[in-house]
């Protein structure tokens, strides 16, 4: 038994030790508290390296190409950011970054470290408390899975004008993101605070 | 049932650790300990506010601008969404409406009746104002779609002059829309909506 208070209403509750599969919400509000999946920091890890493998081979090969009238353009993932920057649009250009490929790499980064640590030595690796933090500011901010949709909608838009077709990278991409959201499901909050401060620093 | 700012108790928003208010500083993570957001109604309205004024140009001012043949051919928000009905796609027009044009109104209505229920102390249906405060922080990210779409036709279709797509200036002030109404919701504390019935049952003594 802990004690805590609901993130969204501030009921005074004591949240039992959870079994493995088991989640526990708020009798007040029903926010979610806490939940504890079957080994979720062994799995956030592996799910995390994973994504970060699926994110550089995105990063190397073509990733939509456009077919038209007998012209064949390829596009890599960085030049949907790049070529914002080149017709004028500079911070668009540099939200677009952010969002697609610089705020998921850092959360990733950020688990990878305290979690790749945690795990193989038992103790909290410098900085923890920091890069944790960092974690949960940014995740609002990733939107890998919303540019999925985007691509979607990009292809029913130039339809009439070209054929779009999903280069290999593509799927790579689509790989990240179910890899990368599934690391964020896996790393409950609760239970990662108590685990990097239960361990030696 | 009670809320732990009454019992002097402060949930640090970065870490969750549960501390005396006294103490000041987080003892886990270090972060300066508050009961609740500061100044969360002055924000939250302050940034819906902005999201407004940039509702205007997001939606006036073209998202993308299409050279093809020597001819510029502009559309704005709603013009993508007409096209993508009158070709045919409802799926896809549905999707463009709702995410573009429906849901920053919704958000912005939301979060401002939220301040407003919370500032004249509204102790009627705390649930379901928790639940679409938690919606309306859930779905805002999802408003971007139209961002990205306008990224990455212009990133594909660059061909010369036979056909290029170039960012308007909408994209931007939509873009500032989706973020700053993100902030908002952010900045807005829940906890506020129970408060007023705590602060009632207290002082009829129970």
């Amino acid at each position: 038994m802990s004690k805590i208070a609901c993130h969204e209403c501030d009921l005074l509750l004591n949240l039992p030790e959870l079994e493995e599969g088991q989640r526990a919400y708020c009798p007040r509000c029903n926010h979610l508290l806490s939940s504890h999946p079957h080994d979720g920091m062994e799995r956030s890890l592996s799910f995390a390296i994973a994504a970060v493998i699926f994110l550089s081979i995105t990063s190397m090969y073509p990733f939509l190409a456009l077919k038209s009238h007998g012209l064949e353009q390829v596009m890599t993932l960085i030049q949907t950011s790049i070529l914002l920057y080149k017709e004028g649009s500079e911070l668009l250009s540099a939200f677009v970054l952010f969002f697609i490929i610089i705020a998921p790499l850092l959360i990733l980064i950020c688990i990878i470290w305290t979690l790749g640590y945690l795990v193989f030595t038992g103790k909290r690796a410098p900085g923890s408390y920091e890069l944790a933090h960092i974690i949960s500011m940014v995740t609002p901010w990733g939107m890998a899975e919303i540019f999925l949709i985007g691509i979607l909608v990009a292809m029913v838009k130039i339809v009439s004008l070209a054929t779009m077709v999903l280069d290999f990278s593509f799927w790579a991409y689509v790989g990240f993101t179910i890899c990368f959201t599934l690391s964020l499901t896996n790393l409950d909050q609760h239970y990662y605070w108590d685990a990097l401060e239960q361990a030696q620093p | 049932m009670t809320s732990a700012a009454l019992k002097s108790l402060a949930n640090c928003h970065v870490c969750g650790k549960l501390t005396n208010i006294s103490v000041v500083h987080c003892s886990r993570c270090g972060t300066r300990l508050r009961l609740r957001k500061p100044d969360s109604i002055h924000r939250t309205v302050a940034l819906v506010l902005t999201a407004c004024i940039l509702y205007i140009p997001a939606n006036m001012l073209p998202m993308m601008y299409t050279d093809q043949l020597g001819k510029e051919y502009q559309a704005t928000i709603i013009y993508g969404v007409i096209e993508f009905w009158e070709g045919g796609s409802y799926l896809i027009a549905s999707v463009i409406f709702f995410a573009s044009i429906a849901i920053p109104i919704a958000k912005i209505i939301s979060l401002l009746w939220l301040c407003w229920s919370v500032s004249r102390s509204s102790v009627t249906i705390r649930k379901k104002r928790t639940t679409l405060y938690r919606i309306t922080e859930f779905i805002g990210r999802w408003s971007m779609i139209d961002v990205f779409v306008v990224a990455i036709t212009v990133a594909l279709i660059h061909l010369g002059g036979i056909l290029t797509i170039r960012p308007g200036e909408a994209a931007l002030a939509f873009a500032g829309v989706v973020i700053v109404t993100m902030m908002a919701a952010r900045s807005f504390d829940p906890r506020l909506i129970w408060d007023a019935a705590e602060n009632q049952r207290q002082e009829n003594g129970e």
